[in-house]
């Protein structure tokens, strides 16, 4: 056997050997981190914006902000399995008060901030769930009829 | 001996013209608007809402909309400071009015008065709409966000 041969069959094994390498980083590969930025539309019972995207796995921090001037009900960010909006709506219009999601309600959830005052701002951490269109709303009672909106999770 | 010149006097008479024509228009503008608006906007926010839990039967809940009128009713009392008296009077009682009509709304949650709960309910829409004509057109809000069905 030649030197020559040798040492080129070890440069393909070592080439071999940083492709799995680095095919096995990528199988490691961190997840996508984002950051969304969503308020209340001021005094009116809205998102601002009412639609937003991520991919699908990113590690996603969500920060809403209360944008209320005068009105001093709270609000929250409710990201809802799909469809579940109906149900879900219909118990938070009837519960009593604003501070708990109902525990019968919590498997409809995929996500949820804190309530939030006025002019304050909160965050919840997730990862964004499979591709599609998932609603979110506003739990506090009456509120979720109008202040709703869309995150669409890309592939 | 007074000047009678009659250029001076035209120019004179034609300014005089021109500051009537405005007055109306003057008698129409507020020194907040935008305060104005944004404190108009609450009151038909909240007949809506109000509106919404009934509809949910939402009797525990309803009480607390009568507080935000009140939030509505300091924030528009404010914006309205430093308005001309004879406005502050015009608008007052219909302040008022809406006031006790949206506490009549929390009386009738209190009792579970379904019937009583639609009257008052319709009382105070209507007085939010008096209170609202007593503006002028360009502080009017815009309507609220209806419901997305």
């Amino acid at each position: 056997m030649h030197h020559g041969d040798g040492r080129r069959t070890r440069r393909h094994a070592v080439l071999g050997l940083a492709a799995l390498s680095l095919a096995g980083c990528n199988r490691h590969k961190p997840p996508t981190q984002v950051a969304l930025h969503i308020s209340s539309d001021g005094d009116e019972l809205a998102f601002k914006p009412d639609h937003l995207s991520c991919p699908s796995g990113a590690q996603v921090q969500l920060f809403f902000h209360h944008a209320g001037q005068i009105l001093s009900d709270p609000h929250d960010w409710v990201l809802l399995a799909p469809g579940h909006l109906k149900a879900f709506l219909a118990d938070a219009d009837k519960a009593p008060d604003d501070t708990v999601i109902p525990a019968h309600d919590k498997a409809m959830v995929l996500a949820a901030t804190p309530l939030c005052g006025k002019q304050h701002t909160v965050m919840v951490q997730f990862i964004a769930p499979a591709p599609g269109n998932y609603d979110f709303v506003c739990s506090v009672p009456g509120h979720g009829e109008t202040m709703r909106g869309t995150l669409t999770v890309t592939a | 001996m007074p000047n009678y010149n009659p250029v001076r006097m035209s120019l004179m008479a034609g300014a005089a013209l021109f500051a009537l024509a405005l007055a109306p228009a003057r008698a129409q503008e507020m020194k907040s608007p935008q305060d104005v608006t944004h404190a108009l906007a609450t009151f038909p926010r909240v007949v809506l809402h109000t509106q919404i839990l009934m509809n949910a039967k939402n009797y525990a809940r309803l009480p607390h909309e009568n507080g935000e009128i009140q939030e509505g009713s300091e924030a528009l009392e404010k914006s309205i400071a430093g308005e001309p008296a004879a406005f502050k009077a015009k608008v007052e009682p219909l302040l008022k009015k809406v006031d006790a009509d949206s506490q009549s709304v929390a009386d009738a949650a209190d009792a579970h008065d379904d019937a009583k709960l639609a009257r008052n309910h319709a009382a105070l829409d209507t007085s939010v709409k008096q209170l609202l004509a007593a503006f002028p057109a360009s502080v009017q809000p815009p309507p609220p966000k209806p419901p997305k069905g």
